[in-house]
């Protein structure tokens, strides 16, 4: 046992391989999944309650800047979920730990094939509506 | 070749914090274990500094420490794995292993890490009349523990783990693998009360499979392998997970 | 200082130590004292396995054993312990096995066991399968097994306490003096009986397969306090050392086929032993190799010659000898045979040579393994002080810094593991028996006084030599004189030199002055047990004018039965010196004869 701060300092000094950044990066990703989650539910809660401030907070993530904080958000969501899966799998077949590093690797590639697309799309959009306020 | 060898120091009878202090070695054999560089100081340069050492040849699991970032014995790291190509002077930085308390220099305090290892009920449970032979067990049914029997407790494992860095009341994979180890034999009773040990919230639901540990154990054991194992058998019961390979 | 009272105090804590604290454990108070945590005793690093007759494979009888073991032993061993230890070693390795042990396994289910050298077949005369084996890591799944026992039964352990002296009155032992290693604070044990299991004492050579801490303390401890230690002169060196590092490659990759080829490329081994090769005892494979290297047959001249295990070369040479299996079929290894039985030698060769055993023959030299002699005891562990035998109430001894004698001039291989679990068990049951009869006996006033006077005057001490330098000068001189082969004129050296060194002890400056975990002033402590013990060596060594098992010399090469079938005795004369007695054989069955393999 060591001091929370310690543990954190020296623990990310590790040079742990893919395994250990795949963990970081999932709980990193998962922080931020629940701050898209919650963000959601407080603002469906709007719906019922605050009808009118539902309308303001929607207009607000209509914004290019918010626009700018959804493509990570929704990296994070997607990480976790593909990690989460490969997770899974390792759960319920022990024996393909040795695929362990690999496995880390094609997360990566999984993730890479269906968000750069996304990103670029959603990218793209937040420059269309800029574009067309413009002019 | 020449090594600069960095050691985090630190006596509580002296020192208020750890310190580093670093040794230039030169002449230094390839071939050289990093146990031999800590013996060299030891023994010609600074008799203060401590460590533990026996074997000499990574089976009694005395000098297990993290070493450039990475938990080994000091006696199974030889100075050429360590060596970046094309450079002269080859960096080595030695440090306790991270997540017990520290007793001098690269010396840890080992007894929380027995003290999980013996909530495991770590020796064969078997209240049965012993025949006057040995009892028989098929060559297949001793293939299955094979791998937890080659652990030598160095704590390698557990100390690379984060879920214990954060937490140190987790059992930790050494434990957990021991426990693989009788949970499996065919000749042993015991596994229920086992799996309820490592199914409490110390237990093997804290592994989050990042697979420190199996990087580190140098005496190659699958040990995320066995945790998956034991985590299957407590979901289905371990008859069913032992087939699951 | 604190003082623990105990019925039974035992110092050591591997093979030897463990099973005479699971037996003693279960009828009175015991502890267990370990200068290392005992899972990192050197019980652990063996390899091949523990020999018992138990004919699982094709048919054996201990009596066979027995003889073997004798013969071995170049017929200095006591043959009435011999007996015991054969018969025992058979119910031994089935108590370990219900305790648990993950022997490797027949297709039936039954212990597996492999040949290893010496062992044989008294009618055939060919090799048999005798040594039960956990893959190459016996010793380490015997050492856990019983340290699992032990926490199953609550034995008290008092890891890493080192103990430095025996609390004596009157020649009788009334416990230890040690130190808390983490604390540095002394602790007096003060016990009904004592047992000393400390283990060999390989570090007073200089390429050895022992561990660090195989210091030899507890003979030490023995000889300093007055009592004698038995045939130091026979040191046993095994034939495979990984060249230039001492590490043991087991007699098992022997066993499974391997072979010894020289720097001709041939197999030099059926020149020296025609009929069981290379699988003859040790002494006679480690002269070998050295008159082999002597006459500029070692690879490219040099002082090593290759031990080879590639499937290439075993199956050739199994062919060559007509080995086959009991069905008829010719016996075969495979490269995954190797790894499956010496996954462990494999990773060694792979890790410290960069040499893959599947494909490539490993360098090897003969390494500094096994102390045949130690402290004299009778079968019950019972440590005798002199001629006639005569025990010591309350002290005990077993494992390998004992001397019972079942091993005598030479050890045959696995039979120091069934020696730790036969005699330990015994010596377990007789201090219970012991304790249970015996009263404590009351302290001396200042049981510690003289382990503090030491410790106080090395912590404050001005001199100039570091141990190290001393002990590393004693392990070069140990090598070059006292080693395979010995001459008159080499031993005297190694006996001056000594002495020289001992007259340094005094001199010696530390680095570390402070209390907790001080392995400098403990490793001071230990190299003055090595050089005492060295002296002994030296001393019986140049005295006995015969060449006999492990103990052979250039200037007398032939065994001397009228002179020297006996047992050395060695004491330490108030003055320093080294007094020397000798004990008789115990010759019962099997009459000295010539040995040939
Ligand atoms: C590499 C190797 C391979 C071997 N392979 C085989 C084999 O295949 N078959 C076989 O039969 N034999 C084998 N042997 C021999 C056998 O393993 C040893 O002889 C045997 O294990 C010794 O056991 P022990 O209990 O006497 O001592 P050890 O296991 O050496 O234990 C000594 C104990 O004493 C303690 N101790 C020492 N000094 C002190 C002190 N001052 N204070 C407190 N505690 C102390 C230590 O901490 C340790 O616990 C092998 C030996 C080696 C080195
Ligand atoms: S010293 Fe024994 S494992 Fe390294």
């Amino acid at each position: 046992m060591c001091s929370f701060s310690v543990a954190w300092l020296e623990g990310l000094r590790y040079a742990g391989k893919q395994g250990q950044w795949s963990w970081v990066a999932h709980r990193v990703s998962g922080l931020l999944t629940v701050a898209f989650v919650t963000t959601h539910v407080l603002d469906s809660t709007l719906i019922t309650f605050f009808p009118k401030l539902y309308k303001k907070t929607i207009q607000l993530f209509k914004h290019p800047l918010a626009a700018v904080i959804e493509i990570p958000l929704v990296g994070a969501v997607l990480y976790h979920a593909v990690n989460g899966l490969r997770i899974a799998v390792m759960d319920f077949r022990p024996a393909w730990w040795r695929h362990q590093r690999r496995s880390s690797q094609v997360v990566q590639v999984v993730f890479a094939l269906l968000y750069v697309p996304m990103a670029l799309k959603m990218g793209s959009g937040v420059l269309a509506g800029l574009r067309g306020k413009r002019s | 070749m020449n090594v600069q060898l960095g050691i985090q120091r630190f006596n509580p009878e002296n020192d208020a914090k750890p310190y580093w202090q670093s040794f230039l070695i030169t002449q230094v054999d390839p071939a050289e274990r990093v146990l031999d560089l800590l013996k060299y100081v030891k023994a010609h340069v600074d008799g203060t500094l401590t460590f533990r050492h026996s074997c000499a040849h990574g089976v009694c699991g005395s000098d297990a420490m993290r070493i450039n970032n990475l938990n080994r014995l000091a006696c199974k790291t030889l100075v050429q794995a360590l060596a970046r190509p094309n450079t002269e002077r080859v960096p080595i930085r030695v440090q306790p292993l991270l997540g017990l308390p520290v007793v001098k220099d690269l010396v840890v305090d080992m007894d929380p890490f027995y003290e999980h290892y013996r909530s495991i009920i770590p020796f064969l449970v078997n209240e049965q009349e012993a025949p006057g032979r040995e009892r028989l067990q098929s060559p297949e049914e001793r293939a299955i523990i094979d791998d937890g029997t080659k652990c030598i407790l160095c704590a390698c494992c557990t100390t690379s783990c984060p879920s214990f860095w954060a937490n140190g009341r987790y059992v930790g994979p050494a434990a957990i693998v021991q426990a693989h180890r009788f949970i499996f034999d065919s000749r042993d009773t015991g596994a229920a009360e086992r799996l309820a040990v490592l199914d409490r919230k110390t237990g093997v639901w804290r592994c989050r499979t990042v697979f420190n540990c199996t990087e580190a154990c140098p005496r190659d054991i699958d040990v995320t392998r066995l945790i998956g194992e034991v985590k299957l058998a407590i979901a289905q019961g371990p008859r069913r997970a032992g087939r699951v390979r | 200082m604190q003082t623990h009272v105990f019925d039974a105090v035992i110092v050591g804590a591997g093979g030897g130590g463990l099973m005479a604290a699971l037996h003693a454990s279960r009828a009175v108070s015991t502890a267990v004292i370990s200068k290392l945590h005992p899972l990192r005793s050197h019980t652990g690093a063996a390899q091949g396995g523990v020999g018992a007759a138990l004919g699982n494979l094709e048919e054996d009888r201990w009596e066979w054993h027995a003889y073997d073991t004798v013969k071995g032993s170049d017929f200095l061993a006591d043959q009435d312990s011999v007996d015991i230890l054969c018969r025992g070693a058979v119910e031994a390795v089935i108590e370990l096995e219900h305790m648990g042990l993950p022997f490797d396994r027949t297709p039936d289910g039954r212990i597996a066991q492999r040949p290893f050298g010496g062992h044989t077949n008294n009618e055939t005369h060919q090799p048999v399968r005798r040594a039960c084996h956990a893959a190459d890591r016996t010793g380490h799944m015997i050492l856990q097994t019983l340290y699992q026992q032990c926490l199953k039964n609550r034995v008290t352990f008092f890891d890493e306490f080192q103990i430095l002296d025996l609390v004596t009155v009157d020649r009788e032992v009334r416990g230890v003096v040690a130190v808390e290693i983490v604390t540095g604070e002394v602790h007096v044990f003060h016990s009904k009986a004592t047992l000393l299991a400390t283990g060999g004492y390989g570090r007073v050579w200089q390429i050895t397969s022992n561990a660090a801490a195989l210091t030899g303390d507890g003979n030490a401890i023995v000889l300093r306090n007055g009592f004698p230690l038995q045939d130091m002169e026979f040191y046993q060196f095994h034939p495979t050392g990984i060249y230039g590092m001492g590490i043991l490659i087991t007699e098992g990759v022997r066993g499974e086929g391997g072979v010894l080829i020289n720097g001709l490329g041939e197999r030099f081994m059926p020149r020296y032993a025609p009929t069981i090769k290379d699988l003859a005892s040790r002494d006679v494979v480690s002269r070998a190799i050295y008159l082999e290297i002597q006459a500029g047959r070692g690879i490219e001249g040099k002082d090593y010659v290759y031990l080879d295990v590639t499937p290439d070369t075993v199956n050739r040479y199994f062919k060559l000898d007509g080995k086959r299996n009991p069905d008829g079929t010719w016996r075969r290894i495979t490269g995954a045979d190797i790894e499956s039985k010496l996954p462990d030698i494999a990773d060694f060769t792979r890790t410290y040579l960069g040499v893959d055993p599947v494909r490539q023959p490993m360098p090897v030299q003969p390494t500094a393994h096994y102390a045949m002699g130690g402290i004299p005891t009778n079968v019950d562990g019972q440590v005798t002080v002199d001629e006639y035998a005569t025990p010591v109430p309350g002290l005990y001894a077993v494992g390998e810094c004992a001397c019972v004698s079942v091993h005598g001039a030479n050890r045959l291989g696995t039979n120091s593991l069934n020696d730790l679990l036969v005699f330990g068990r015994r010596a377990g049951a007789h201090m219970a028996i012991f304790c249970r009869e015996a009263s404590l006996q009351l302290l001396p006033a200042d049981p510690a006084a003289r382990v503090k006077a030491r410790m106080d005057q090395l912590r404050s001490g001005k001199g100039t030599v570091r141990p190290a330098a001393l002990r590393e000068h004693l392990q070069r001189v140990m090598m070059q004189h006292v080693g395979v082969f010995r001459v008159e004129a080499g031993m005297q050296q190694a006996v001056r030199e000594i002495h020289a060194l001992r007259s340094q002890v005094d001199d010696i400056r530390l680095d570390d002055r402070g209390h907790r975990f001080n392995t400098d002033l403990l490793e001071a402590f230990q190299t003055q047990n090595l050089l005492d013990l060295a002296e002994v060596i030296a001393a019986g060594a140049l005295a006995r004018h015969e060449s006999r098992g492990a103990h052979a010399r250039e200037d007398f090469p032939n065994r001397d039965d009228r002179n020297w079938l006996v047992h050395t005795l060695a004491f330490r004369r108030p003055d320093g010196g080294t007094e020397l007695r000798y004990k008789p054989v115990v010759i019962a069955r099997y009459q000295p004869r010539e040995r040939l393999y």
